[in-house]
């Protein structure tokens, strides 16, 4: 089913075209990465998706209907400007942004408690924003957008400030959510955390949407013809494949013409090579990105 | 449609975060307080400075040249003819050996000429000098001598003057009409003044002039305290959007809520805290006033009911009128001296009725009386000046009318700022030009 649905959507600004006729579908149950370089539109697209800001054309839908704000309770959402009222108690800004989420007010109380412990902050309820640090602020931040348990999650940039202790935490939370069968948007440049953490990506580039599928079906398809061999001498030239790189025992091997990596280990063998490994090459998310950006431009 | 849950939960969250502020406490409990003891305190050191110079003695000095006070007249006598503290006067003031005319507290002495008394008014000797030239009785002029870069205001000054007057009157028709007559002269009539009410009851006061002051004094106390809440209410509006933005909380909120229900949420939570305000202020006044009304005459005042008892309903609805207007032009702004600039025009004509102050006091169900009550920015001021000043001459459709009047531009002030406010809220950073702000509107609900 589709959690999150994009229909042509138009939106400009004064005469800058933010989004141009962008169509995009989010899955519902799975992790989907939202890439693009800064200003390409992404936060754009996600404020339409909140019904922060209305589209010039086009249409959303949320769970297979129109757009209502009354759904819009069952969406989390972490911007990536992050905010907090300063000199509010933990407690009592959880308690607001839970009751203004739909949750009774004893339920939201109940709820930021629970959340501040799973975040690692059992103990700073009582205390006032401004008293916690940059880090602490900003997972108490993630506390006021999960605590309601949103069906749909859309995290712009959770991992930007935190430490690798808390970028784990952050990540085991989208795990969680993931098993739970939640949907999550994330948001971000760390493209690192997307291979690890996204089920699907798509791309916006210059207020249009570059890429959009499932994670392996894209890295597969941005891989090119190459195999890391680790041998015990150097390469001999093979017939139909041309030698990159060579750094002590491992060895880049470009495969031409279409020769399948089976057949190029087997001429290797037959030239009287030890082949010890082979890796194909898979294009990294950071490669992708910035192929997509070069050819876009 | 407006989720009342939603509502509610803003309202409770904005009015706990202003009533717990040191500066809602202060201005609300501290205030009158400090402003009851500083205006008390300022008032008795003035009273108690006028009060010794209006009793002590005065001297001042006359030059007859026309002959009307002759020494033959027997109204002049030495210093040794003077009572002992008119003496200690003279000593303190270094005069001797001169002719004095004694006029209770007040002492004039009798100079030959016009540079004589001249040098004593430049020593200081004397407060003034007053010459009645030869041609006094066919034109009527007398020069005053007064010290020049004296003292701009003397209240002794003012009080030698209709006293010399009287004495002129007396001297000019001494002799020549009977007694009683020169009395009438002197004055001529003095007033009682008494209240005639609705039902042709006599309304006798103890003390009119106290009376006469705690009616004007109560409407206007009540005008400016209400006008004074509403716009630090309306202030407090626009201080919490700018916290908003610098706070960056604006996407959070907006993607919770409804830009109505935190428009609303907003407008009732803080209106809430203003109502509060404006209650603690208006008994604190009224019980002033009622206090010292009794201290100073023992008689009691009618308290303005029907004012106090709409400026509830006044209050709310000229602060969700207002406060609708700057929270959605404050909006705009991008920081809060910017926000605060461009809110200031609705302040100033809130303000409208108090320019005109005067003309309600004396006339508050006259033209501009009716005519103030029915524009949405100064009905809320105008109606309860007058619905203190004189509560049966306003008619209760009139009430009604300017009720529904400004109810309707309430509805329609909400209806704009909630636009603006969603454009203001979103368009951070630069501020936008008018054609994008009105564009983006376009594309809200």
């Amino acid at each position: 089913m589709v959690a999150l649905a994009f229909e042509a959507v138009d939106k400009s600004f004064g005469t800058t075209r933010s989004l141009v006729g962008v169509s995009l579908e989010i899955q519902e149950g799975l992790v989907t990465g939202l890439l693009g370089p800064n200003g390409a539109g992404k936060t754009t697209l996600i404020r339409i998706g909140m019904d922060i800001i209305r589209p010039d054309a086009g249409r959303v839908r949320l769970f297979g209907s129109a757009l209502a704000r009354e759904e819009l309770d069952r969406i989390g959402y972490l911007p990536e400007e992050r905010g907090l009222y300063r000199k509010v108690r933990v407690i009592d800004l959880l308690t607001y942004f839970g009751e203004l989420k739909g949750l009774r007010r004893a339920d939201a109380r109940a709820r930021g408690l629970d959340w501040l412990a799973r975040v690692g902050l059992p103990d700073v309820a009582k205390q006032r924003i401004d008293a916690l640090s940059k880090g602490m602020s900003q997972k108490v931040q993630l506390a006021v957008t999960l605590m309601t348990e949103p069906r749909l999650a859309i995290l712009d940039e959770p991992f930007s400030g935190l430490d690798p202790v808390n970028i784990e935490l952050v990540k085991g939370l989208i795990q969680d959510r993931r098993e739970a069968g939640h949907t999550t948007v994330l948001s971000t440049h760390m493209m690192d955390q997307v291979e690890v953490l996204c089920d699907r990506v798509a791309m916006v580039h210059d207020g249009h949407l570059v890429l959009d599928g499932a994670l392996e079906e894209v890295r597969q398809r941005y891989s090119v013809p190459e195999l890391v061999i680790v041998a015990d001498a150097a390469l001999p030239e093979i017939e139909g494949a041309r030698l990159l790189s060579s750094e002590g025992d491992e060895s880049t091997l470009e495969l031409l013409n279409g020769l399948e990596p089976a057949d190029a280990v087997a001429r290797l063998v037959e030239a009287g090579v030890r082949v010890r490994r082979v890796e194909p090459h898979r294009a990294s998310m950071e490669e992708i990105f910035l192929r997509v950006v070069r050819e876009a431009a | 449609m407006i989720r009342v849950a939603k509502v509610r939960a803003v309202a409770r969250f904005e009015f706990r975060n202003v009533v717990q502020r040191w500066s809602w406490v202060l201005s609300t409990f501290g205030l009158p307080l400090f402003f009851v003891t500083l205006s008390g305190t300022m008032v008795s050191i003035q009273g108690s400075f006028l009060s010794e110079r209006i009793s002590g003695t005065a001297v001042f000095g006359i030059v007859d040249h026309a002959g009307l006070l002759p020494r033959s007249a027997g109204l002049f006598h030495s210093e040794a003819d003077l009572s002992p503290a008119s003496r200690q006067t003279l000593d303190t003031l270094g005069l001797r050996d001169g002719l004095y005319l004694d006029l209770d507290s007040l002492l004039l002495r009798r100079y030959d000429s016009e540079h004589e008394a001249a040098r004593a008014v430049a020593r200081g000797e004397i407060g003034a000098a007053y010459v009645l030239p030869r041609d006094y009785l066919e034109r009527g002029h007398v020069r005053a001598l007064i010290r020049h870069g004296g003292p701009v205001l003397s209240v002794r000054a003012s009080t030698v003057e209709p006293v010399l007057r009287q004495l002129l009157v007396q001297r000019l028709l001494s002799g020549r009409v009977p007694p009683e007559i020169i009395d009438r002269v002197r004055e001529p009539m003095t007033i009682d003044r008494i209240a005639v009410t609705q039902d042709a009851a006599i309304h006798a006061s103890k003390n009119r002039m106290v009376e006469q002051l705690v009616r004007a004094a109560l409407p206007f106390l009540l005008g400016v305290l209400l006008l004074t809440a509403l716009l630090s209410s309306s202030a407090y509006l626009v201080q919490t959007i700018v916290n908003d933005k610098e706070n960056k909380v604006v996407e959070v909120l907006l993607s919770c809520a409804d830009p109505d229900e935190l428009l609303t949420g907003k407008l009732l939570g803080l209106g809430a805290a203003g109502l509060l305000q404006f209650a603690v202020w208006s008994a604190m006044v009224v019980s002033g006033a009622l206090m010292a009304a009794s201290v100073l005459s023992h008689f009691s005042i009618s308290v303005p009911w029907e004012a106090l008892g709409y400026a509830p309903i006044f209050f709310v609805l000229g602060y969700l009128f207002i406060g609708s207007l700057m929270l959605a032009t404050g909006s705009l702004g991008t920081s809060a001296p910017e926000a605060q600039k461009m809110t200031i025009g609705w302040a100033m004509l809130s303000v409208l009725p108090l320019m005109l102050i005067v003309v309600l006091l004396e006339e508050p169900n006259g033209a501009w009386g009716q005519l103030l009550s029915l524009i949405p920015f100064s009905a809320p001021l105008t109606m309860i000046v007058r619905l203190s000043v004189d509560p049966a001459g306003v008619a209760g459709w009139e009430i009604a009318l300017s009720m529904s009047i400004l109810l309707a531009s309430t509805w329609l002030a909400i209806r704009l700022g909630a636009r603006l406010f969603r454009v203001g809220l979103l368009l951070g950073g630069s501020r936008p030009s008018l054609r994008e702000i009105l564009r983006q509107a376009r594309l809200m609900r």
